[in-house]
């Protein structure tokens, strides 16, 4: 029951170690070890804090609370035949909330710190999450409707994906969920961690101020975000549910390919004009729109061929 | 025995005014208290039963006047005496700098009219009969009027107070127009009992928009809104609290209420509510977030759940429409349960704010900041009612909002095309507003409570006396109980929606998905107890200081003028919207002639789109053209008298010539 | 993309291999050897030659090299006694150590100095803040460099932060002019502990050429113990890469 559960674990921990390994290699670089990020965690949490007057107690506790909401958004994910540990009717709806509740937290920790930053960086996060929410319920409500069912372990347990159809909604999800991941992560093209300008970033700004245990906690909480999408991505690209045995090698193949994904556009892609990024996250939810149609082409409901 | 109870609330309505100034509020508190406990047990009462509860009042022109009371008005009931006696109790603290300036007589017309207007609350609900309903909605509105202008010192409030006045009125008359129709139609007596047979024998919908238009101007969908966000930021903030808590409620109600006699012509009623209702919960929000006096940010932040709530209602007769049980009774169990969720949090931020307003004497924001150091309380407060309005867990927003999500999800699957591109506007809706919602509280707690001083208004804040902390207290208990347990909400809920649909067996079925929430909230807070503790131990052994914010140590200036303001971040959102923020600039161009410029100005302020075309533009139009027949008044007795010969000889002559 | 991975199918390799076994041009200015002690006259000469004042006599001749600018004056005036190597392992944690005396094989890094903590935290990760205080941007330049792909120092986890508080350490260049004074002593205090504090290049190390300059205000120095010291002209990434790595046990 809790295999889902070790196996997002431990990709959250691997995985940014694998993007920067590629990203490295990309451009030349011996890069670092694949085990980094975890080694950066390690450092962190021996390290001590220094907070700043302006803030209270909200700033200290706001991590906390943000790890813990993700890290109980894990509890709903199922992976492939191994069922979520919280599995109820509209649990992805709870699911996104609570994902919410994070980021709402950490912003409110942002602007605690009285800086112009921190503030730049909030209401940039608070705005372009506004706009990808609507990507995620629509291709959830998507596949609710594929389906028949309403929670997440039911949802994948009944996806099959058997015509051309199917294909291009599971194909046309990946890639939407892909780059919501990218944003929701704070990744180009919506904002680049490289760089260090705080006039154009966006997540790393907001947590300028953070220092030990709390900015640990904040890392490990980048790395499990990348292993919920990539779960979830995992869901929709899994063919058939039988062997136990074949999804446990294709999960770490599947999640290799994701970050190796990560790399090549964080490496090819540049950062969008600042003002653009609105454009572009809405495009994002039309797209979603051509999911929900197809669905509705596959049922029937708009008298087309399947 | 009814005698008894009204010659006691009689005798206490009118004894305010014969108390001194400081024993006023505990007749006024101890009567709610009473009025309370007698609805609560009238109310408990009632749960239970397949029929509504009846007691006979008394006769009107020949008509039985009384009370009934089903599961609908019971849960009414409650929403009313929680929220007006957490108000009352607020008030006590609120009242007391005023009680020093106020006469005696103003203080006991106030707080008689804050009693008139709970048993007028009270009555609303509880009543059938056309007439006493109509007198009861009247006394609310003529109420409400009076508490709005309590400091009628500034001739904004009264000028709030007054357009209230004529919007009730004007509502008022689409409600009495729409009862008149169906007691000649049928031939009954105006009151909700001739809706029935109306409704059984004419299409219902024309009639319907006109109850919903009379009811909906109470509610404050867009765009019959623009009253509320005048008299929100104009009335003492207990009364706002009630009025966004219950009285935009009571428009719900009477909707609601009329709802429960229709049966034909569902589809086309459940859908316009839906797009009335997305519209006003989007509109409203997005107004929200440019807005810098924060009351009457809360104000339109009410105008976004009253559009949550008639998502989760249209939903619930689009049901009804389809014959489908699980959609009906989740939709109205969402609607409804968000009616009570509101009145909670809703109450408690205008609370908050009230107390933020009596230490810093200023309604702008921009001159705010800091707070949180100030009044820790009332922080802890407002960003409770924040999270709340938002819908994030673990508060009872998200668990309403879940139940409308459920129902829109469940519904997905058995609709045709059409509404199923419906049903999905309303998910990314109510996700939109989710959002935005998120956006607009992050700004405000922000730039109210935290970071540095931004004026000195603050300097002499400290936390409000715990007679204000009290009342919230109960509400945020309250709070995080639904929200935490949300499963103690099934039953009620079932009542409630079994009096439009038979079946809420979905209802209860929800259970277990209920207590899946309950779980995986749990999980969560001990999650953040682990955490939490782990990093006190940690805190024991590693090193900790305290400096000031890195601000990549510009020593230049003080650090306070570099912290974002309300307007900067709100500035992608007014970018995007802007058709419907109406942000407008005005400034002077600075000449090119001068060495040295001269004096300028730039101003920024926002104006409400709907409130600009159809009130204002409207009104100027009709009061210019009033200016031009206004010559005929000259004042000059003269010419009336020559006005009245002018009017006889017009008559005899159309008369002679049998015209007449 | 096609246009970038040929791109950097062409380029080959381009990394340095092995960062602590490099060889570097010999016509690199690193540590100087003192082949032979010079005489009185020359000392007189060398002391007057020397632009930074890197000529110490007390207890023998010595270049220190905190102080040298590595102009190479003294080895063209005396190349039979000083010449400059391309050692550029010149880094230490002990001042007294930067003094290069005649029989010197070696720049010695004292291992009891190192304080525990920084053994203990930093083995696999180093976050570092850079301060610019003032100086020519030369040592910037290099420190930039090294985190480039040339040679790539984020391999062992090293790397530089925006922000101090996610930092384990300042990194000092420049002379530590009096309007950088405040701005660095935020920095500092913005950083949580355990830190380490290390200097590159002459500028930081002595002040240069700059250190009797009153628009130099070093008081910081005096207050907090250093980890390092990176002496250079610029510093050469090589020479800072290899001395974090001495630090942190690598």
């Amino acid at each position: 029951m809790g295999v889902g559960l070790v196996l997002i674990l431990i990709t959250s921990l691997i995985f940014p170690g694998i993007v920067s390994v590629v990203k490295a290699k990309i451009a030349g670089r011996k890069g670092p070890r694949v085990m980094q990020h975890f080694y950066d965690i390690i450092r962190l949490m021996k390290k001590g804090n220094i907070y700043s007057r302006t803030t209270g107690f909200l700033f200290q506790l706001a991590p906390i609370i943000y790890f813990s909401t993700l890290l109980t958004a894990v509890f709903f994910i199922p992976v492939g035949n191994y069922k979520a540990l919280l599995s109820f009717e509209g649990d992805f709806v709870m699911f996104a909330y609570l994902m919410a509740s994070g980021r709402f937290i950490m912003i409110i920790a942002a602007m605690d710190t009285g800086s112009g930053f921190e503030g730049m960086g909030a209401n940039r996060e608070a705005f372009y999450s506004l706009l990808a929410e609507p990507v995620f319920f629509i291709i959830m409500g998507s596949i609710a409707l594929h389906t028949g069912h309403n929670s997440f372990y039911d949802i994948f347990s009944n996806l099959y994906v058997e015509s051309a159809l199917t294909y291009f909604v599971s194909a046309l999800s990946v890639y939407l969920i892909f780059w919501v991941s990218m944003i929701e992560n704070s990744r180009l093209p919506v904002d680049d961690p490289q760089t260090h300008l705080e006039l154009t970033m966006v997540h790393e700004v907001m947590v300028l101020d953070h220092s030990g245990f709390e900015l640990g906690l904040i890392q490990l909480a980048g790395g499990l975000k990348f292993a919920i999408f990539g779960s979830l991505i995992f869901n929709l690209v899994l063919p058939i549910q039988n062997s136990y045995f074949l999804q446990l090698t294709f999960f770490p193949i599947v999640q290799v390919i994701y970050a190796v994904l990560v790399a090549f556009v964080e490496s090819f892609r540049a950062r969008n004009k600042m003002m653009r990024n609105a454009q572009w996250i809405i495009t994002l939810s039309a797209l979603s729109i051509v999911v929900f149609l197809t669905i509705l082409i596959i049922h029937e409901k708009v008298g087309m061929l399947p | 025995m009814n005698e008894i109870i009204f010659i006691i609330i009689a005798v206490s309505a009118l004894g305010i005014f014969a108390l001194p100034k400081r024993s006023q509020y505990y007749l006024m508190l101890g009567t709610q208290i009473f009025l309370a406990a007698l609805t609560g047990y009238l109310m408990y009462l009632s749960f239970n039963r397949i029929e509504p509860l009846q007691i006979y009042l008394f006769d009107l022109l020949g008509n039985d006047v009384s009370l009934v009371i089903d599961s609908l008005s019971a849960f009414f009931i409650f929403v009313i005496n929680i929220t007006v006696l957490t108000g009352a109790l607020y008030a006590k603290g609120y009242l007391k700098p005023y009680l020093r300036d106020k006469t005696r007589l103003e203080m006991a017309w106030h707080y008689f009219n804050f009693l008139i207007l709970h048993i007028s609350l009270l009555m609303v609900a509880m009543l059938r009969e056309g007439i006493s309903f109509l007198v009861f909605w009247e006394l609310m509105s003529v109420s409400v009027f009076f508490l709005i202008i309590f400091e009628s010192e500034k001739q904004e409030n009264k000028e709030a107070g007054i357009k209230f006045l004529i919007q009730m009125h004007v509502a008022f008359y689409f409600i009495i127009a729409a009862f008149i129709i169906c007691s000649i139609a049928t031939g009954q007596n105006i009151g909700f009992e001739s809706l029935e047979q109306y409704f059984k024998d004419y299409p219902a919908f024309p009639v319907f928009l006109l109850f919903f238009i009379g009811f909906g101007i109470k509610a404050g969908f867009i765009p019959l809104h623009t009253w509320l966000i005048h008299a929100h930021p104009a009335a003492p903030s207990h009364i706002s609290g009630i009025m966004s808590g219950v009285i935009i409620k009571m428009g719900i109600y009477g909707i609601v209420r009329v709802l429960t006699y229709i049966h034909s012509d569902l589809m086309p009623i459940g859908v316009f509510i839906l797009i009335i209702s997305i519209i006003s919960g989007i509109f409203g929000v997005t107004i929200a977030i440019v807005q810098h006096d924060y009351k009457k940010l809360l104000a339109y932040h009410s105008i976004e759940n009253i559009g949550i709530i008639g998502i989760g209602i249209g939903i619930g007769v689009m049901g009804l429409a389809i014959n489908n049980p699980v959609l009906a009774s989740l939709g109205f169990a969402g609607g409804l349960l968000h009616v009570l969720n509101h009145a909670l949090f809703k109450s408690l931020l205008f609370y908050a704010a009230g107390s933020i307003y009596q230490q810093t004497h200023t309604r702008n924001i921009e001159n705010l900041g800091g707070l949180m150091k100030k009044m820790p309380s009332t922080a802890v407060f407002f960003l409770l009612g924040a999270a709340a309005i938002s819908g994030l867990p673990p508060f009872n927003g998200f668990i309403s909002e879940f139940l409308i999500y459920t129902s829109l999800f469940k519904s997905l699957m058995v609709s045709d095309s059409i509404l199923s591109v419906t049903l999905l506007a309303g998910i990314v809706a109510l996700a939109v507003i989710g959002g935005l919602a998120v956006f607009c509280f992050t700004k405000v707690f922000s730039i109210i409570f935290l970071g540095t001083a931004r004026s000195d208004k603050t300097r002499h804040s400290h936390e409000v006396r715990s007679s204000m902390l009290f009342p919230k207290f109960i509400i945020a208990i309250l709070i995080i109980m639904i929200g935490i347990m949300p499963f103690m909400m099934l039953r009620p809920m079932s009542f409630v929606a079994g009096v439009f649909v038979d079946d809420t067996s979905s209802l209860r079925d929800m259970t277990g998905t209920m207590s899946g929430i309950s779980l995986s909230l749990s999980l969560l807070i001990v999650f953040i107890g682990i955490l939490f503790f782990i990093k006190l131990k940690l805190s024991k052994v590693r090193h900790t200081d305290i400096g000031s914010t890195w601000g990549c140590a510009y020593t230049g200036s003080d650090p306070a003028l570099h912290q974002y303001s309300a307007t900067s971040y709100a500035e992608y959102i007014i970018m995007k919207a802007k058709i419907l923020v109406g942000v407008k600039k005005h400034f002077r161009y600075l000449t090119k002639e001068n060495i040295f410029p001269g004096e300028s100005y730039f101003k920024t302020g926002s104006s409400d789109v709907f409130e600009d075309n159809l009130v204002s533009r409207p009104a100027g139009g009709l009061l210019s053209f009033m200016e031009k027949i206004a010559v005929f008044q000259t004042g000059n007795i003269q010419h009336y008298l020559l006005y009245a010969i002018v009017f006889v000889i017009v008559i005899s002559i159309i008369s002679i010539f049998g015209i007449i | 993309m096609i246009k970038e991975i040929k791109i950097l199918k062409q380029h080959g390799i381009q990394y340095v291999p092995d960062l602590k076994g490099a060889v570097l041009t010999p016509l690199f200015r690193g540590r100087p050897v003192i082949k032979e002690q010079p005489s009185e006259a020359e000392t007189e000469m060398l002391i007057r030659l020397c632009p930074s004042d890197a000529i110490v006599t007390v207890g023998g001749f010595g270049i220190d090299i905190g102080k040298c600018v590595f102009c190479k004056e003294c080895a063209l005036a005396c190349p039979n006694k000083i010449e400059f190597t391309n050692d550029y392992k010149i880094a230490t944690n002990d001042l007294n150590n930067l003094i290069v005396r005649q029989g010197d094989s070696e720049i010695k890094f004292n291992e009891e100095k190192i304080r525990p903590e920084v053994r203990k935290l930093f083995k696999n990760a180093l976050k570092l803040r850079q301060v610019s205080a003032g100086g020519d941007n030369s040592c910037e330049f290099e420190l930039n460099a090294s985190g480039n792909v040339n040679f790539d120092m984020g391999r062992y986890g090293i790397e530089f932060v925006a922000s101090p508080r996610h930092a384990d350490g300042i990194v000092i260049t420049g002379p530590i002019t009096e309007n950088m004074a405040e701005a660095l002593q935020i920095c500092w205090d913005a950083t949580p502990g355990p830190k380490v504090l290390i200097l590159v290049g002459t500028d930081a190390i002595s002040g240069g050429m700059f250190k009797n300059s009153p628009a130099v205000k070093r008081e910081f120095l005096d207050k907090y113990p250093v980890d390092l010291y990176v002496p250079g002209n610029p510093a050469h990434p090589l020479t800072f890469i290899n001395a974090v790595l001495r630090l942190i046990g690598k």
